[in-house]
Order: C-alpha cells, then structure tokens, then sequence
C-alpha cells in the first residue's frame, strides 16, 4: 500500500519531469521566438497545470500556492492576452527554479525557510507585472490558496475512500451557540480527517456608515472544505444536524463525477459557483477521475497527472471540450507505451538472468558428454533464448543521452550571461542510449568540461571578432556508439589549448622537468595532471573543486577513457569513451599458472609471442615493438603463482592513457562476454584485481584491473629505479 | 535450518538464557559459533585463489552464483592453514558489518560436530592469558562433561573490517618485495 510519502515521491518524479519539460520548452521559445506554437503553449500550460493539480493530490500546498500564478501566466499566454518574450521568459524559469526548489523541500520532508517563502513572494509580485488586468482577476485566490490551513494526515488515510463536505456556515451559527471546531472533533472521533481547507470569502465589508444591522458583526463567514475518510454518513448527519437549516451542508459521494460538483454548483449563484470551482480545482478536491477508471486514480502512478490534466483543463474551459478527446487518447496511449519500475527490481532480475547464463552454459558443457540429438538442439535453443533475454533484459536499463545534454542549454545560457559570451549550444546524438547507472556518473564530468570549454575555450565576443570568428562561439555536445562503447564529444571553436602557457605552469609546479620534450599531445595531456591549474586564471565557473584530474578519474573509474584534440586558434575537442553499462564486460581471457584472468577487452591491444630472448627472465622487462620500447611484466611474478614450464608464451598488449605495457601470460584463451560480480567489502583495499566473473564451468575468473596494475608498476620503478634491469 | 532458527526464537520467548551453537573442530581444538549466524554448511573444495592474499583468505567460491570469499578459520586462528581432510567443510556464515547490514563469509573448518543447547548460566568469561588464540577472539568459555568449548566472537573472529585492512597490508608487503 502506498503512504503518503510514497505518493509524494512519485509526484515528485512527475513533477521534476514536468519542471524539465518547462525549462526546456522556454528556452526553446527564448532561443526561436518564431517556432513558438499554439501546440507548445497549450503542452506549457498542462505541465504547469498538472504540477499544481497534482501537488494539490499530494497535499504540497505551498506549491500549489506558488504555481497558481505561474499557471495563470500561462494561461494568459495561451490566450493570447501576454506575449512571451525575453523577461517573461526570465522570470518564468527563476518561478520554474523556485517550483524545483519547493520539490527538494519536499523530498527532504523540511519546512520551506522563510527566506524562501520570500524569495517566493518576491517571484510572484513581479510575475503579476506582467499579467494582463484579466489574469490579476485571479489573484485573490493565490491568497486565499495560501489562507488556507490544510492538515495532512501524513498516513495511508488518502488512500482509504475519501469523502467532500462541503460547508457554508450559516450568518448565525455563532449567535445560536453553534461551534464549528466542536463539530469537527466529534467526527474526528469516529473517522480520520484527511485534509480540512477553511476560509472566508467576504469581500470588501460594506461601508461601516452604512450599516444598519449592527448583528452584521457578529455572523459567522466560515467557509470549510473538509475531506474525510468515507462510510460514516450517519455520523455526519448526526454532526451537522443542528446547522443544516441556516447553512448550506453538502455531502459529496466518494468518487463524485464532475457531472455531481457541476449540477451542485448550478444551484449556487454563478459568481459563487465560478469562485467555488476554481478553489476546488486548486485544492485538487475538483473530481480528477473519468467515468472510464473511477476509484484506481490515486493507486495507479502514472494515471494521476494525466487525469488531472485531461478533467482539469475540459472543466477550465468549455471551449476546449472539442480538444479533450484527442489529448485524453494521446494520454492514454503515453501510458501504454512507458512505465515506471524501480530501478533495483531491473538490478535483480540482470542478475538473476546472469546466473541463468551460467547455468545454461553448465548445462551445454554437460551436454557435450552426452550423445542425445534432440536434447542437445534443445539445450541450443534455450541457450539462444536465454541470450536474447540476456539483451533485451540490459536494453531495459538504457536510458538515452538526450535528457542529460538537455540539462546544459540552461548551464551554457546562464553562464554565457555571466560570463557575458555569446555561446550556442549544439547537441548531436541525443538518442543514443546508455545504461542509466551511467548516465548518473557521467553527469558530474560532463558539467565540469563543459564550464571548462565555457570559461577557458570560448572567448569573448570581441576577441572573436579580432581572430575573424563569428561572435557567437559554438559548444557542442554529441553522443554516438562505437564498437560497443559509446563515445561522447565536448567540442568548442574557442582559442584552443595555449600550449606554452600549459607547458611553463606544468614545470613551475614540477609535473614535468624543464628538459622534457613533449609532443603537442602530451602537453594537452598535462592539464589532466594532479595539482594543475592555470591559477591566473581564477574563476567561480570551472574552478569548483573538480580538478581536471578528478574528471579523468571519475572517466576511468567508468571503465572509460579521456582524450583531447586541440588546435590553437580553432577550438578543442573533449572525447570520452565509456563503456555501454557497467553491469557486463568485454574480456579477454587468459591463463596464467592455474589461474584464469580475465582483461577488458576494450584495453587490449595485440597479442605477440614472448620473444624467445626473454623466456628466461623472471622480473619485468622491455622489449623492442615496431620501434618502440614495450615494458612487460611477467602476471605468475607479479601474483607469485607456481607455473608448471611450458614451451610458448605470448604478451598481452594493454594500453591504458598514455601507457603501454605487456603482460606474460601462459596461454591466451579468447574474448568473451560476461557479467561483472564484485568481490565484495572484504578486497575493497585490493589493487590489481577489480572484480571476478563466473565462468559456463562454474569456475570464477578474476578481472584484472589494468590501470592500477600498469601504475603500481610505474611507481615501484619511479621508487627504485635501480631495481630496472634490462635484458635485450 | 529455517526450521530451527524457528525453533530457536520459540524457546528464546520462553526463556532467554538458552541459545544454539554450532560446535566444530579446528586446529584440534573444539569451537562454538552462535547458530544464529549459520546459513549452511557446504563440502570443501571449488575454491578459486586470489593472488597475493594473506593466508588466512583461501580465495573465493561460486555459490549459487555469488562469489563468496573463504576464510581458512585456522589460519586467522593459529596462522596455519587447514590440512584438507575427508571431514573438512565450509560453514556459509553471515557476519553483520559496519556499512550495509550483512557479509557473506564461507569459514573453512577441519570438521562440524553438532548443535548444541547452551544455558547461560554453563558459560564463563574466557581466561586473561593462556589460550592458544587471541583472548578478545573467544567470547565465552562453556564446560562440557569431557572438555571445554571455546564460543567464538563473529564480529571478532570475522571481522570483516580487520581482514580487508590485513588484505590490504599483505599486498602492499608482497609488492615490495619483488
């Protein structure tokens, strides 16, 4: 059963969503004012519109409060009565930050800071500028959303069948000694209430000079919504009993249609009845089920918001009924086609489906001792299927890119205007899909290279007009696949790597000698070195703590490499090459001694015999490779493994950054796919082994881990240099 | 073994100073682990090595699946590693760590005995000096009619904090030394 908290979550992720599609729809308009259509107007105003609907479902009222006029400018948009131009367009995405914002609060339980609150305010008074006269008609009613005492029940009790009470309190009930609180804490004895809303709609009081009955004082103007856990209607009778005569008591039925609040509100006078709707309808009491799902509303996620948009706006507006149909269809249908799933249920069922691999690979070796035709096509097909399974089980965890790159129309706009450049942002490739655990880690990377691109690649508008370049500088972001990896490219037209100003930092702060002589390519390397920065270049922009260095560890711990392309004058490119998911590996087997390693494919790079020279040599060597000096190592030495002789050995060619190295193995046993399980807290301190895999056999293979292996080595020899011994 | 862990909490309601151990041997001497922690106990052998480990860590099993690492008990003990017999077993034991909830451990022994009924009132504090193990390894002594059983402390013993910080230290030795 879900809680509130649970409700709240799921309405958070929409909402996030929603506050998503928002910012990017208005900086799509920012960027072309032209291509702004009646479409995406209309798609703006139902994300704000369900963002307050369902905020109002799930009891976040300052949100709901908040988002009322951000809806209602929409709304005046889409109505043709505002123009949404560039300050518009500001304030509504500082509403939008200030509505994610709300959301975090309300993910963390906390009560919203007053600062907020006033930040908040702050925000609407100056959206309600821009409203036209029509759209500030609406504006007491923010007031009055925020007038409101809302007590949540922080329990299932929503879920429970609720019921609307709704009360207009008589002129007299005071003077005939009736007291309201007394009423609601005998219902409260008997059943739970959800959420109670009171208010006072009295306008203006008439002039004092004028009144004539001094009784007027003394009425009672209460109005109250009360929600209330359904089934105890003898007990409400029994309640309101005494005022049903002066006030105005209506029961609504759990699950009331429209039809039901509509025919209520056609007995009231039509101001009345118009300021009543619009109250429900921001409180979320407005009926928000069809008469084609009643009652599973609340239960089914994904339903909720779409419903409210769908029920909310054709009650909004009459005109629009001849539209609902088509947007109800094509909400229904976006249900069919996504569904939500907690992502560690997908975890379970890869790794379940890991062991089946193992299993059915146990299987097909068993099979091979038997002598049964048909029972071994059928152990062919299972194994067939069960690596279709296997594929379409890690499809489930990929997520395209497009979302992520997204996110950067809003960093490289905001830091353009800080920075005061002029940049525009490209995006290629954004559905090109990726595991989701990946696209979480890669974020933090991403941003720091694109402030980095931003802050030091691309110049100044006038300085690009002196080199002859357009003023607007270019950064684009892409995304494509390549042999099983997929390769994500931070490319700027901006000034380039200023490689002897790179050079002169790196050997003042000693990371290299002042003798070396570096190939244009290691100098770009260097600003991946530790401790690097051009410190004259201070800035709050790409100076957050990450250090190039930390982008390059975080890259390889992924599995993933960094490279850059740069050339003075015409800009720089950031290349990452990551790994499709985390979960499987390209390996290539080998064995040493009796141990079998597995090595990431992706570090391979040749398999060459051991020259026989070496064979007898215990401790790392190099050797000649077309040219260039290949250090190796011998994996038994290294591990201390007892090797029976044996006549042939090969190298291992890996290459990981800007090393290469070669790794002596007994016998090379050839690629193969397989899934990654970790060895758990008890290796956490291990270096050289990164994780294990269980082979058809049942046998576990231990991956090695090539970047740590490659600069422990090099450290024992920056250590004891004199340890090196040469043997060619 | 469910079954018995049913059992178990049954008679811990009734009368909280009993309490079940699974005895074995090891090392020629005979030790109680709280059979609470017992998740099975499986035959020896199918263990893969993992290079430069200290002694005490035998490598790592496929069970079912998952890899689970194996402590050679005597080994951690004494220093000295189980000489593999018809009777040696590994006990699948779930020890509690500090990070998330719990740790697969298979605990090599040279043989299990049987489960036996403990009264609290039958255990003694372990002596200050004099046993053959660390002190602060035994958690209670109990005496038997023919010898004395020596109840290992979990979160000691198999400490999975102290182990990998030893895994780690070894490793760091035995790249020094070559």
């Amino acid at each position: 059963m879900l809680n509130m908290q649970e409700l709240v979550s799921i309405f958070l992720t929409e909402g996030r969503e929603l506050t998503d599609f928002l910012e990017q729809e208005l900086l799509a308009v920012e960027h072309a004012p032209s291509a702004l259509n009646d479409e995406t107007i209309n798609a703006m105003f139902r994300a704000a519109h369900t963002i307050k609907g369902s905020a109002g479902v799930v009891g976040l009222h300052d949100v709901v409060a908040f988002t009322h006029l951000v809806e209602t400018a929409f709304e005046s948009v889409r109505a043709k009565q505002l123009q949404l131009n560039t300050p518009l367009i500001n304030i509504l995405l500082r509403c939008n930050d200030h509505i994610v914002l709300l959301f975090n609060y309300a993910e963390n339980q906390q009560d919203v800071p007053v600062s907020s609150i006033d930040a908040g305010q702050q925000l609407l008074t100056e959206l309600a500028q821009f409203l036209t006269p029509n759209a500030s008609q609406l504006t007491p009613l923010q007031a009055m959303g925020s007038a409101a005492i809302p007590i949540i029940d922080d329990t299932a009790a929503t879920l429970l069948q609720t019921q609307h009470i709704y009360i207009q309190f008589g002129p007299d009930t005071f003077r005939d000694g009736f007291d309201p609180i007394a009423m609601l804490r005998f219902i409260a004895k008997e059943c739970r209430i959800v959420a109670e809303y009171w208010y006072c709609p009295i306008s203006p009081l008439a002039p004092m000079s004028q009144v004539t009955d001094f009784n007027v004082f003394e009425h009672c103007y209460l109005c109250l919504d009360l929600v209330v856990t359904a089934g105890h209607d003898a007990l409400f009778a029994e309640a309101f009993e005494y005022i049903k005569a002066d006030s105005v008591v209506h029961f609504f039925a759990p699950e009331s249609s429209v039809a039901v609040y509509q025919q209520f509100l056609a007995s009231l006078p039509s101001e009345e009845a118009n300021r009543l709707q619009q109250r429900w309808l921001q409180l979320g009491l407005w009926p928000i089920t069809t008469s084609e799902s009643t009652c599973e509303t609340l239960s089914s996620e994904n339903e909720m918001p779409a419903n409210v948009t769908v029920q909310n706006a054709s009650a909004l507006r009459a005109e629009e009924m001849i539209e609902t149909p088509s947007v109800q269809t094509k909400a229904a249908s976006k249900d069919l086609r996504l569904m939500r799933v907690p992502a560690f249920r997908l975890d379970e069922m890869v790794n379940q489906l890991g062991e089946l691999v193992i299993a059915t690979a146990t299987l097909q070796s068993l099979m091979q001792e038997q002598t049964n035709s048909s029972l071994a096509e059928t152990v062919e097909h299972i194994q067939q299927l069960v690596d279709d399974i296997q594929s379409s089980a890690l499809q489930l965890r990929m997520v395209q890119i497009g979302e992520t790159f997204n996110r950067f129309n809003r960093v490289v706009r905001d830091i353009a205007t800080t920075l005061g450049k002029n940049v525009r942002l490209e995006i290629e490739g954004a559905d090109t899909e990726l595991d989701k655990s990946m696209v979480e880690r890669i974020s933090d990377p991403l941003m720091h290279l694109v402030r980095n691109a931003m802050d030091h690649g691309l110049e100044l508008p006038d300085e690009r007009a002196a080199a002859g370049k357009a003023s607007q500088g270019l950064l684009a972001l892409s995304a494509y696949h390549d042999s099983g990896s997929i390769v994500i490219e931070i490319r700027d037209d901006g000034r380039g790597i200023n490689r002897k100003k790179v050079l002169s930092k790196a050997i003042e702060k000693g990371i290299v000698s002042k003798t070396a002589e570096l190939s244009d390519i290691e100098i770009d390397e260097l600003i991946f070195a530790a401790g690097f920065s051009t410190a004259d270049e201070v800035s709050n922009l790409s100076g957050r703590g990450v250090g190039m260095d930390v982008v390059r560890k975080n890259i390889e711990a992924l599995r993933g490499t960094v490279h850059i392309f740069s050339v003075p004058g015409q800009g720089t490119t950031f290349q990452l090459r990551l790994p499709l998911t985390l979960a499987i590996i390209d390996g290539f087997m080998v064995r040493v001694a009796d141990s079998k390693f597995v090595i990431p494919l992706n570090l391979v790079t040749e398999c060459i015999e051991l020259p026989a020279s070496s064979a007898d040599a215990t401790t790392a060597s190099f050797m000649h490779l077309r040219g260039e000096m290949l250090p190796f190592i011998f994996l038994e030495q290294l591990f201390q493994l007892t090797r029976i002789e044996q006549a042939r050995r090969s190298i291992i060619v890996v290459r990981y950054g800007q090393y290469k190295a070669g790794l002596v193995v007994d016998q090379v046993l050839g690629e193969f796919q397989t899934v990654i399980k970790p060895l758990g807290k008890l290796f956490e301190f291990m270096q050289g082994i990164s994780g294990s895999s269980i082979l058809g056999s049942g046998d576990i293979a231990l991956i090695l881990d090539i970047p740590k292996l490659i600069n422990k080595q090099t450290d024992k020899n920056t250590l004891a240099p004199a340890k090196h011994e040469v043997t060619k | 073994m469910q079954l018995s862990q049913a059992t178990l909490t049954h008679q811990t309601a009734i009368s909280p100073s009993f309490k079940q151990y699974l005895t074995f041997n090891t090392g020629g001497e005979c030790y109680a682990l709280g059979i609470l922690l017992v998740k099975e106990i499986i035959e020896f052998g199918g263990i893969t090595k993992i290079p430069l480990m200290p002694t005490f860590v035998r490598g790592v099993i496929n069970l079912r699946g998952a890899v689970v690492p194996v402590i050679d008990l005597s080994a951690r003990l004494y220093g000295k590693c189980v000489d593999e017999g018809k009777r040696t077993c590994i006990v699948i034991v779930e020890v509690p760590n500090n990070a998330d909830g719990v740790t697969e451990l298979g605990v090599v022994v040279d043989g299990v005995n049987e489960v036996l009924e403990l009264n609290s009132a039958e255990l003694t504090a372990p002596p200050q000096f004099g046993s053959k193990i660390r002190t602060d390894f035994i958690e209670a002594m109990a005496r038997l009619s023919d010898r004395l059983l020596m109840i290992l402390a979990p979160e000691k013993v198999l400490s999975v904090e102290e182990m990998a910080s030893l895994v780690a230290v070894t490793e760091h030795v035995n790249n020094q030394e070559h």
